[in-house]
C-alpha cells in the first residue's frame, strides 16, 4: 500500500526542450514510475494525441512532449525546478574536489580500478571547474561592416618565426587591405626593416590600384613606433593602434 | 591571419618534408593561396578577384614542392668510396 507524502508543483523540462509545469503533484516513495494525469493536462488547455503507438502533447501548435507506447506510454523528462527531499551520494563531488578537480572521465577510470569507493557517476556542475576553465571572450562577430573601397584601411601585423629561413629572415609582415581581404606578406630579417618594406608596399599598391591608401590599423608592436609613425603623419596615412593587449 | 598563414605553412613544409628553413617560399605561396581561396568576411568571394575586379585564374597551380636531386661536383666526387 502506497501513501502520498506531499503535493506541490513541478517543472518539467520535457524531451522536446519545453518546459511544463505540473500542479499538485502527488510524492508517493514507494512508486517506481511516474505518472502523469491526462486529465489534469487536458484541464490546463493542453492536447493529448494517441496513435501509432506514440503519445504526443500538444499546446496550440507547440508540441510540449513525446512519449512511446511500451505497455503504458513512456516519456523523458527532466525535473527543473521543484522540492526534491532525497538524500544524493555526495561521494563524487567530495572526491572531485579531493583530487584537485579531477574531471568526471577520470574519477570513472579511477572508480572502475577500484581505487575510489564510488557507486554513482553524476559529477554535480561544479561552478569553480567552469570557473577555472573559462577563457576570454570570444572575437565578436560585426555584423560584416567593411570599408567600401580598396586602400582605405590596412591591417598589418608581424610574425616572429622560430627558425631562420634560407635567406636568414625571421619575421614576416603582412598587410591585409580590409576591403579585398587580399595579403601580401614579405619576410624580414629584423624588425627594423619593417618600415622599408612598408614604403614599398605604399608605394607598389597606390600605382597599382590608382588610389591612396587612407588608414593603416596595427596592434602596439614597436615597429609600429618612431620612424613609422612619422613616416605615415609624413604621407597623411592615418595609423590607428588597437588597444594594448586586446587581439579581439 | 596570420595563424592561418603559419599553418598553412606548416601544412606545406610538412607535406613537401622540408626543412624549416624554407618557410620564407611556403610563407609566399601561402599568402596568394590565401588571396585565390574563398573568404568569410567577403561572403565566399575571391580576395584575388575584388582587388583586381576581374575572374582569377587556377589553371597554373600545382603542388607545393618537387623533388629535386643535387649537383655534386666532380671534384667532389668521394672516389675512395665504393660505388652503388
Amino acid at each position: 500500500m502506497a501513501s502520498v507524502v506531499g503535493i506541490g508543483d513541478i517543472w518539467l523540462e520535457t524531451n522536446t526542450g519545453c518546459k511544463l509545469l505540473l500542479k499538485d503533484v502527488r510524492h508517493v516513495p514507494n512508486m517506481r514510475l511516474h505518472l502523469i494525469s491526462i486529465g489534469t493536462l487536458d484541464e490546463e488547455g493542453y492536447h493529448n494525441y494517441f496513435g501509432d503507438g506514440k503519445w504526443k502533447l500538444s499546446r496550440n501548435s507547440l508540441i510540449v512532449a513525446k512519449g512511446k507506447k511500451m505497455s503504458l506510454y513512456m516519456s523523458q523528462a527532466k525535473v527543473i525546478k521543484g522540492e526534491v527531499n532525497a538524500i544524493e551520494d555526495c561521494s563524487t563531488d567530495l572526491w572531485h574536489k579531493r583530487l584537485g578537480h579531477l574531471s568526471e572521465k577520470g574519477l570513472g577510470i579511477l572508480a572502475k580500478k577500484n581505487y575510489l569507493p564510488l557507486k554513482c557517476m553524476n559529477l554535480n556542475t561544479c561552478t569553480h571547474c567552469l570557473v577555472g576553465k573559462q577563457h576570454r571572450v570570444a572575437f565578436q562577430r560585426s555584423p560584416s561592416h567593411r570599408i567600401s573601397h580598396v586602400l582605405d584601411l590596412v591591417h598589418t601585423n608581424v610574425c616572429s618565426m622560430i627558425d631562420k629561413s634560407l635567406g636568414g629572415a625571421l619575421y614576416f609582415v603582412s598587410f591585409i587591405d580590409d576591403h579585398s581581404r587580399k595579403i601580401w606578406a614579405t619576410c624580414l630579417k629584423s624588425k627594423d626593416q619593417m618600415l622599408d618594406v612598408c614604403k614599398d608596399f605604399h608605394a607598389r599598391v597606390e600605382r597599382e590600384t590608382g588610389r591612396k591608401l587612407k588608414c593603416i590599423r596595427a596592434d602596439n608592436g614597436g615597429e609600429y613606433k618612431g620612424p613609422f609613425e612619422k613616416y605615415c603623419r609624413e604621407h597623411g596615412i592615418k595609423l590607428e593602434k588597437t588597444v594594448p593587449m586586446t587581439p579581439q | 591571419m596570420n595563424r592561418t598563414i603559419v599553418e598553412r605553412i606548416r601544412c606545406m613544409l610538412s607535406h613537401a618534408k622540408l626543412p624549416k628553413s624554407f618557410w620564407g617560399e611556403a610563407m609566399k605561396t601561402a599568402v596568394a593561396m590565401i588571396n585565390l581561396s574563398p573568404s568569410v568576411p567577403l561572403e565566399f568571394d575571391v580576395p584575388d578577384r575584388v582587388w583586381k575586379g576581374n575572374d582569377v585564374s587556377y589553371a597554373h597551380l600545382r603542388v607545393f614542392g618537387c623533388r629535386a636531386f643535387v649537383h655534386v661536383f666532380r671534384c667532389c666526387y668521394p672516389i675512395f668510396d665504393p660505388c652503388f
